[in-house]
């Protein structure tokens, strides 16, 4: 069984964020309807593509498991569908424009999940979202490249299925909440949702006036690129010193007064740096990272997707699963929570338009 | 007028340290959960700093204090609504103490590397012995099986071995990037706290518990899983291109007038295209191979410098709310000061303002999930180290005025961590 079995989702968001979250919803077992406009969601022409295909492997991502109908809500009978198809569900999840009061009032006692770039009201409610947009500000691309460069913002569609994640959290959270206030109105934002997960700068800040600047770390973190061209990336914790220079074949550091004490070894980071990156050139990424590993170090190398793909522990865990779609079986990503009793199921690929039947 | 808060009469036993198990319990304490933090006075949550002397800027006033351990920005930052509880589970008395807790709670909340659980008797089967229905949450990096699963790893190392860092970097040949400095903690936190509200759906349903893995790196997958299932059906990486995309420009961060000021600009649509040529209005932009996506993505340097020019002139929020107003996606990179003020945040009432008996009054980053009619948000500063020992032990666990002593005798319930600056 799962977790939400018998939950009936309505997934009007329009946006991946939205989307997200309804998937998750399924994941766990929700029956879950995508609401399409005329033309098919938005969130079909967002890239990378399917090459053989050609499908939006976005909009796949975000709506595995899910039946589409399509509805044209300035129509009569479009409105009607709609109307019928709000009164019937749990949960139902709309964007920006979607028009909470008029749900309530339709059904009380479902979940609205208000789930969009910028919120239904504030000051930046007209405001178009990109990932670029969302990430600058949040605060977190400003820490993301070197001091003298220009900042660099991150990689797909990260925020948004961030903030699909926090909905999904807030819409179970309103589902538990319903035996005592009956349905509610759950807004989450792709915006605040980063600015929430972002270090606590803005509270440093606040503590103390510190502003941190970009590529200059309080952090004992770094990257080197080994003998085969591959990255490693580490962590040294204060009691991990003398392993790590054990590690490195360079016992003699441990002794060296620019690194005797953690503070000392933070103002020296660039001779830190500069000694690990000499060994590292020397070996290639598995081999130094198995001698960083016995040591009980932390560290981990800069994975590429398709190594990922073909990694063994991934394959001995059963991470990569396949899912039936009338086009063939298609590779998807394996669970995000993996539930003891109520495992997750995907019980489908993303919808064709439509598929699902009249609205 | 709201509510009771989601998850009022429920609660939660927090073993956790750093970043991503603290940041999953403090959203299960935004909405209304009871979240007390068991850590011990020996080796408290790495946030506290202990042994470390780190940047004096963590710290109110850059004073680290008498009391470093609870006067660090990052500790304060996650535990936001919660009670702690001083407790060193290799003293005597200090295991069963915890049993007796455990006994009288809804949720385990684990971030600890695989196998700390089971050594310390508090696998899910221990726990079931003492409260049957336990939900127990525990989230390793890598899962609790498999080749790397004894793994060490923290935020930067999750996200590279996540293979999103390899996405990210100047497009000159750059380092493989984190970012945030660290995306898969919060992302951790949010998976966490996802999982304990998914097992709590499923016990309301059939009164039974359970017990679930959130593998953090597999988990952050998904945030690029649509790169990754590109990556596989293509047989190719996708390179490091800075802030420009394959796929639509202008798409990039240009410099805006004052030190290190940075605005951004995503075209993904001609009619972005069209407002951003006419906002700028610089002739040199309306030459005809510019009309389709494919003209700009071959000139991007050329349209960099015209572009650049105009958001020189203009200091970043100066220029993105003129992009905005335009109708082009555009924001300034900001930085904590522009945190602080957003007018957006404050819409949202990001921040709190909690008054903190070691720190004073500061405004604490929120949590991005608003509910209607329920009571949810920042209920209280983050605990002292071991400020609700006696409260929580002798009240919820029940343990009598001379059980408290004798724990207290055997240095099991101790709330300070000795020396502040250990090499």
């Amino acid at each position: 069984m799962g977790a939400l079995d018998g939950v009936r989702v309505l997934d009007a968001s329009e946006t991946l964020a939205g989307q997200f979250c309804g998937r998750m919803l399924a994941d766990h077992g929700a029956e879950v309807t995508l609401v399409e406009p005329p033309g098919g969601s938005a969130t079909r022409a967002v890239p990378p593509f399917d090459p053989g295909r050609g499908d939006s492997l976005a909009f796949f991502h975000a709506n595995l498991g899910k039946r589409s109908v399509v509805l044209d809500a300035a129509a009569p009978a479009g409105a009607a569908a709609w109307r019928r198809l709000t009164a019937a569900s749990d949960v139902i999840l709309v964007g920006r424009d979607g028009d909470p009061d008029a749900l309530r009032a339709g059904n009380p006692a479902a979940v609205i999940g208000v789930v969009s770039g910028f919120g239904r009201d504030g000051p930046w409610r007209d405001w178009q979202g990109a990932e670029i947009v969302y990430q600058a500000l949040s605060g977190m691309m400003n820490h993301n490249g070197e001091r003298d460069r220009e900042p660099l913002y991150g990689c797909g569609n990260r925020g948004s299925f961030s903030a699909g994640i926090a909905a999904y959290a807030g819409v179970l959270a309103a589902l538990l909440a319903r035996d005592e206030a009956g349905g509610q109105v759950v807004s989450v934002d792709v915006a605040e949702t980063l600015s929430s997960m972002w270090y606590p700068y803005p509270l440093i800040h606040a503590y103390s006036g510190w502003l941190e600047p970009r590529g200059e770390r309080d952090q004992p973190v770094g990257r080197v690129r080994c003998r085969d061209g591959d990255w490693i990336c580490f962590w040294i914790r204060a009691e991990d010193w003398p392993r790590a220079c054990d590690a490195l074949g360079r016992p003699e550091l441990a002794a060296d007064p620019r690194f005797a004490v953690p503070s000392e070894r933070q103002r020296n980071w660039g001779a830190v740096l500069a000694a690990i990156g000499e060994v590292a050139a020397g070996l290639d990424a598995d081999d130094f990272l198995a001698r960083w590993q016995a040591g009980r170090l932390i560290g981990a190398k800069g994975f590429r997707p398709t190594e990922l793909w073909r990694h063994p522990h991934l394959r001995e865990r059963g991470y990569w699963e396949s899912v039936e779609t009338p086009d063939g079986p298609r590779p998807i990503l394996g669970p995000q929570l993996r539930m003891g009793e109520t495992p997750r199921r995907v019980r489908g690929g993303a919808p064709a338009i439509g598929s699902g039947g009249a609205a | 007028m709201p509510g009771k808060a989601p998850l009022a009469g429920i609660r939660v036993v927090e073993l956790t340290t750093a970043w991503a198990g603290p940041m999953a319990g403090r959203v299960l304490a935004w909405l209304g959960a009871e979240v007390i933090r068991v850590e011990s006075a020996s080796r408290p949550c790495a946030w506290r700093h202990k042994g470390e002397t780190r940047s004096a800027f963590r710290y109110p006033g850059r004073d680290p204090g008498r009391r470093p351990h609870d006067r660090t920005a990052l500790f304060n930052s996650q535990n936001v609504g919660k009670l702690s509880v001083s407790l060193d589970l290799k003293r005597p008395g200090g295991h069963a103490a915890l049993l007796r807790l455990i006994a009288r709670t809804d949720i385990v909340l684990c971030n600890f590397t695989p196998g700390t659980l089971a050594r310390l008797g508090l696998d899910h089967a221990g726990l079931c012995r003492v409260r049957p229905d336990i939900i127990l949450v525990e989230m390793p990096a890598f899962g609790n099986a498999g080749p790397m699963a004894d793994n060490t790893a923290l935020g930067p190392t999750m996200e590279m071995a996540s293979g999103m860092c390899s996405m990210i970097g100047y497009r000159d040949g750059g380092a493989p990037t984190y970012t945030g400095p660290s995306y898969l903690d919060p992302t951790g936190g949010f998976h966490g706290a996802a999982a304990a509200l998914t097992a709590l759906m499923h016990r309301r349903a059939t009164g039974r518990g359970q017990s679930v893995e959130v593998p953090q790196v597999e988990a952050a997958m998904h945030l690029a899983g649509p790169e990754m299932l590109h990556a596989i059906a293509t047989g190719i990486d996708p390179g490091r291109t800075g802030n420009r995309v394959t796929w639509a420009a202008p798409h990039d961060a240009f410099p805006a007038r004052g030190e290190d000021a940075w605005v951004v600009i995503a075209v993904t649509s001609e009619r972005h295209w069209a407002a951003l040529r006419a906002l700028i209005g610089d002739p040199r932009l309306t030459d005809p191979r510019y009309d389709a996506p494919e003209g700009r993505l071959a000139a991007q340097d050329a349209l960099a410098e015209v572009i650049g020019a105009w958001t020189r002139a203009r200091s970043k929020h100066e220029a993105a709310a003129a992009l905005q107003a335009a109708g082009v996606p555009a924001a300034p990179v900001q930085k904590a000061d522009d945190a602080l003020a957003s007018p957006y945040l404050a819409a949202r009432g990001f921040f709190t303002l909690l008054d903190h008996p070691e720190t004073g009054r500061h405004p604490y980053p929120g949590l991005p999930l608003h509910f209607g009619a329920s009571a949810a948000g920042a209920s209280r500063p983050a605990p002292l180290l071991g400020e609700h020992t006696e409260a929580v032990l002798s009240e919820v666990a029940g343990l009598t005025a001379e059980e408290l002593r004798e724990l207290e005798r055997a240095g099991a319930t101790g709330d300070t961590t000795g020396r502040a600056d250990a090499a």
